[in-house]
């Protein structure tokens, strides 16, 4: 049904369902509190549990894997604060790449640059003398986690054919893995500005690092999936025109064309608004792509991109959060019908439910009943 | 770089002491560096 979106012509038997669940709704949903489920593999998957039968859907981002804050704090990171009120998380917007010595460190070998100068930064417990014992604990804790995410991925999917989109190897090019975890926000903009050709060997030298991982141990789903890859881009939002195509796009545009010269099909997350990544994106073969903009009407890609794409959203959470649960569902019936029938279409939210204003409960469910009962 | 690096030396000391068979180290260690950026 959701590869079925993807083919120009076909009609699936009715519109999937994609949500993106966190935070408010999946633990408070539980009855849980914030910390206690982020830091517990077991109660984070509970509380997932719970939200995945209480929301059926096609597919789902995640089971809680990645929500998982263990790693972290057996690491010793306090890159980030945790709001136990809002169920909310909010990262500090630190630089660890600032002198020239570390650019041209991380240029010449990143594998070393990461180790010995960023994580030893970053993870106190790696540079308290607790090193061998840290990381002997996080081998054995990331293999208690991801087994226990396996299974309760495998029994949702045997239980319910839902799919799950953190399956899916995802890329993010290099500039937004620099900005998002190395040099923040601040840091990128300034060195956009003052060391622009070392930001671009650095670059350079994380893309093909992180390329090299991805193709050695995330390589491409088989065909028989919807998706064999995802893209997930943020960094459109801080860069202008010039900007996108020198730092991004050097390294995304070439992305997406080794993803589908042999056809291959990807989900494209972007995050805010597309911004000048929409002028690049008639580039991307036809029926290859399901594209989910934030910020962007439906309607304005659709008459840009016609049939080039399947379209994912239609659902504000800003409806969602504050609407009860009637004038969802006739809003969501109204998406179904205006979308839906062009066989192009996945039903989501806008965003992801993250805050408590996201959604509301009943609300929610009421837009789930709608798409689940609506036939194409 | 400092003196007592964590990459290359250290870092296989501590995944070898994990249990990890000998040919399977440089792929741990490709792994760990790999999932750690990602962790806030």
């Amino acid at each position: 049904m959701l590869r079925a979106t993807l083919v120009p012509g076909e009609i699936p038997e009715k519109v999937p369902l994609y949500l993106n669940l966190q935070g408010w709704l999946v633990y408070r949903g539980a009855g849980q509190g914030y910390m206690e489920s982020v830091n517990d593999s077991d109660k984070l998957l509970t509380a997932y549990r719970k939200a995945i039968h209480d929301y059926p859907a096609d597919l789902y981002y995640d089971t809680g894997g990645f929500a998982f804050m263990g790693f972290s704090r057996l690491l010793g990171s306090d890159d980030y604060y945790l709001n136990e009120e809002k169920y909310s998380l909010n990262f500090k917007d630190i630089s660890y790449l600032s002198e020239d010595s570390d650019y041209q460190w991380l240029i010449k070998d990143p594998q070393s640059f990461l180790w010995n100068r960023f994580y030893r930064q970053k993870f106190k417990n790696l540079n308290n003398g607790r090193d061998a014992e840290t990381i002997r604990e996080y081998l054995e804790l990331s293999a208690t986690h991801f087994e226990k995410v396996a299974a309760m991925k495998r029994d949702v999917e045997s239980e319910t054919g839902s799919l799950f989109l953190s399956d899916v190897p995802m890329y993010q090019p290099a500039f937004d893995y620099l900005f998002q975890y190395i040099i923040g926000m601040k840091g990128i903009s300034m060195a956009m500005r003052r060391k622009k050709d070392l930001l671009l060997d650095a670059l350079d030298s994380f893309e093909g690092l992180f390329n090299h991982y991805m193709d050695v141990m995330t390589p491409p789903l088989g065909n028989e999936m919807p998706f064999q890859n995802q893209i997930c881009l943020l960094g459109q939002t801080i860069t202008n025109p010039k900007q996108f195509e020198l730092f991004i796009w050097r390294h995304l545009g070439s992305k997406i064309r080794r993803m589908t010269e042999n056809g291959g099909r990807f989900y494209f997350m972007v995050e805010g608004a597309g911004s000048t990544l929409l002028d690049y994106l008639s580039e991307i073969p036809d029926g290859a792509c399901a594209l989910h903009v934030e910020s962007d009407p439906l309607d304005s890609l659709m008459e840009r991109f016609g049939n080039k794409f399947a379209y994912v959203g239609g659902m504000p959470v800003a409806l969602l959060g504050s609407s009860p649960p009637e004038v969802c569902a006739g809003y969501t019936r109204d998406i179904l019908e205006k979308y839906g029938r062009s066989g192009n279409f996945i039903f989501s939210t806008d965003k992801g439910i993250v805050f408590e204003a996201d959604a509301r409960c009943d609300s929610l469910k009421a837009m789930c009943e709608e798409v689940g009962s609506f036939r194409l | 770089m400092e003196d007592n690096n964590l990459f290359p030396d250290l870092l296989e000391q501590a995944v070898r002491a994990g249990g990890i068979p000998d040919d399977e180290i440089s792929a741990v260690i490709d792994l760990l560096t790999f999932s750690l950026i990602a962790h806030l």
